[in-house]
């Protein structure tokens, strides 16, 4: 935690007078709702009237399907089951926000806010915990911004910056922010940004707009004089538009989410107070779970259910709040880049709905789940004493992005000859992309196909090292996808 | 004077200038209409043709002629506001709300009308449904007709929790589900996965347990399950 640099980081501004929320009044809130369908198993039975009826060994000749609905409310529960041990712990009136939230594939970000630094579990280790150090860049959002972000631009290349202009390519960090539970009846506000994944397909190597397409039409706006005093800039870029991107997003509160994972590098049951992070009861390892605990291996190992011959065996029945399910489709963002403070903004800012059709699979409260729906991202320009930023800060005195969790984040591991030991970064940290992709702060991993992008490399070579010498790919984010993790339950090196 | 007298002479007042007011924008609209006699009604853009940006009438009733970007700005609020209605909902006051959102599916523009269906959806509450099904008749477009029956027929479905019993919702793990006489646990989980992970050199495998996490579950016999 680097506490002193955000103490420091907030004097310099306040002494500057820029950036931070000296100046913001409004900001933008991002509510996440979900509505989906979920077409599950009902029944498989021997019975063409009784449901579930009869034994496995009686071969069942009947199947049927049903369908319910899920919503953020359910998600809600999904997380509050697993972090507080309570699937009722939040209020009614709790929603899934998406705080600083970016959508546009046209935000991009500075090198220097891609160079923060994961943090570890104590000094002297090299044991990620799943977080990273704000590093003074505690406020993304546009408006506030004169150093950490920007509004980029198609600058003709994929991954390197235009070689005439310098400007640094665009579609590589969208969608933007952390995902919270809001609770303001209960007064709580967690970060839960851990029990999602969300990755974005590039599309191979475009040098027009690298992961998004987009109707977007932008204009100079000459003489404006925004920002205060000190900072004011006299021509600045305004604009409406609509991006469109390939979006996956997982939710998981299973063990197998490397951050509820407690053999995993990045768990995180130590960071989040007195939650227990795992999937219903803690089942550490194969030990063997008593009669009123949670089903061993469940979600996670094949097979390992104990078996039952009966088809009703109410196995999981006490199970109902696990979920793990991955969405697919197009995230369609329709926004207007214009200033939500009037004049006292440095900068406009990207506000707009995301509407994310979806399809996809689930595995939910024990039933294999076929997803459709909508996923809606509402940005709203609201009072910032209203929203996470300030609600956090007031109950916690400190601001809540001094750690963020990057799980978007791609790590690699390196190899220190001089101290004889690994250590973890990321992959931009490690000189593979030369823009900003996949950074500590990220919370999209974006996906591509091409040698330099390390979630491609061969992982077969052992520890350390990965075809060509490539570092061992460690890639936590995206979990349903490429990115490796290390899930020793899946490990078949183990001895027998 | 009485006060009530002030009041009534107040009104009158009010009145008469609201009389006023209406005729002389009538004879406002037969000076400057010149083809109104044609049945066509001039629009702000011909009238005005330093003002080229103009868009198509604002779909309203009263057949004003609003710019493209005003008329952008219209929908924008009220999507605002419909969304605003939404957020407000904490399950006491759903009424209200249901009743707000219904009032706005009277707005002439589509996609305010389509933002109401999604906050309907969103907002999933049954009450909804019998005004909801009344609105389908009202409305023209079969898209939208769909999108609501949609819409309906999402805010019908159970939810994906409904089932489960009061002493599962505020617990968990609760448990002392029963185990049937026939289970079987297979032995290939049964191994000590710390001895496993410290074979592996594992660095967590030696690490005390995190203070939130129970400690491991001493591995017992298999559980002596009563019947169903």
């Amino acid at each position: 935690m680097k506490k002193t640099n955000t103490s420091l980081a907030i004097a310099v501004a306040l002494a500057a007078g820029v950036g931070t929320s000296v100046f913001a009044q409004n900001i933008k809130e991002d509510t996440i709702t979900f509505a989906l369908t979920a077409q599950k198993q009902v029944s498989v039975s021997t019975s063409a009237t009784a449901a579930n009826a009869g034994t496995w060994e009686e071969v069942p000749f009947y199947y049927k399907t049903g369908t319910a609905k899920v919503t953020q409310a359910n998600i809600i529960q999904f997380i509050g089951a697993v972090l507080w041990d309570n699937p009722s712990h939040y209020s009614s009136s709790a929603v899934l926000v998406l705080d600083q939230s970016e959508l546009s594939g046209f935000f991009g970000i500075t090198p220097d806010l891609g160079e923060e630094e994961p943090n570890v579990w104590s000094s002297g280790t090299s044991e990620l915990n799943g977080t990273f150090d704000d590093n003074g860049d505690f406020l993304t959002d546009l408006n506030d911004s004169q150093y950490s972000s920007f509004v980029a631009f198609a600058n003709g290349r994929h991954d390197t910056n235009n070689p005439n202009i310098g400007t640094l390519p665009v579609g590589h960090v969208q969608p933007w922010g952390q995902i919270w539970v809001k609770d303001k009846a209960k007064g709580q506000y967690d970060n839960v940004t851990f029990f999602f994944a969300l990755s974005v397909e590039e599309c191979y190597d475009c040098f027009y707009m690298n992961s998004f397409i987009s109707q977007a039409t932008f204009k100079n706006k000459v003489g404006a004089q925004n920002g205060p005093p000190c900072c004011s800039i006299s021509s600045v870029v305004i604009g409406s538009g609509k991006d469109s991107y390939y979006l996956s997003l997982s939710f998981d509160n299973t063990e197998n989410n490397p951050y509820l994972y407690y053999y995993s590098s990045c768990y995180v049951g130590w960071q989040v107070g007195t939650a227990t992070v795992s999937g219903g009861a803690y089942v550490e390892g194969y030990g063997f779970p008593t009669s009123t605990a949670a089903i061993p291996g469940d979600a996670i190992v094949p097979d390992a259910l104990p078996y039952d011959s009966t088809i009703l065996s109410h196995l999981g029945k006490n199970l109902p709040y696990e979920a793990r399910f991955t969405l697919n489709g197009i995230m369609t963002y329709t926004w207007t880049l214009n200033y939500i403070n009037g004049g006292a903004d440095i900068q406009p800012d990207f506000v707009g709905t995301g509407v994310y059709d979806v399809n996809g699979y689930g595995f939910i409260a024990l039933y294999c789940s076929l997803l459709t729906g909508t996923v809606d991202f509402t940005e709203k320009v609201v009072k910032e004493s209203t929203t996470i930023d300030d609600l956090y800060l007031s109950a916690n005195s400190d601001y809540w992005s001094d750690d963020w969790y990057g799980v978007g984040a791609e790590y690699v591991q390196g190899f220190d000859d001089s101290s004889n030991s690994y250590y973890w970064e990321t992959a931009y940290d490690y000189g593979d992309y030369l823009v900003p992709i996949n950074v500590g702060t990220s919370l999209t991993y974006h996906e591509n196909f091409n040698v330099i992008y390390p979630a491609n490399s061969d992982k077969s070579e052992g520890t350390g090292t990965g075809v060509g010498g490539l570092p061992y790919d460690f890639a936590p984010a995206s979990w349903p996808h490429s990115g490796y993790v290390p899930s020793l339950y899946f490990n078949d090196d183990l001895p027998e | 004077m009485r006060p009530k007298v002030v009041i009534l002479s107040l009104i009158a007042a009010f009145c008469a200038l609201g009389l006023m007011a209406l005729m002389k924008g009538m004879a406002g609209k037969n000076a400057g209409g010149g083809d109104a006699s044609n049945g066509q009604v001039k629009t702000e853009a011909s009238a005005a043709p330093t003002n080229p940006a103009v868009a198509p009438t604002l779909g309203s009733t009263t057949g004003a002629v609003v710019s493209a970007e005003l008329r952008d700005t219209l929908i924008a609020t009220e999507i605002s506001q419909i969304q605003d209605l939404q957020s407000q909902a904490d399950g006491t006051n759903n009424p209200a709300i249901i009743t707000a959102l219904m009032g706005k599916f009277s707005n002439p523009e589509k996609q305010v009308r389509a933002a109401v269906i999604t906050a309907f959806k969103e907002l999933d509450d049954t009450n909804a449904i019998p005004d909801l099904q009344k609105e389908v008749a009202n409305l023209q477009d079969p898209r939208e007709k769909v999108a609501l029956l949609d819409a309906i027929e999402y805010i019908k479905l159970p939810n994906i929790t409904a089932d489960v019993p009061p002493e599962l919702r505020t617990n968990n793990p609760p448990y002392a589900f029963t185990i049937h006489t026939n289970v079987q646990f297979n032995p290939l989980f049964m191994k000590n996965k710390d001895v496993q992970l410290k074979l592996q050199g594992h660095p967590h495998a030696d690490s005390a347990a995190p203070p939130a996490t129970p400690a491991p579950a001493p591995a017992p016999a298999p559980a002596p399950a009563t019947g169903q």
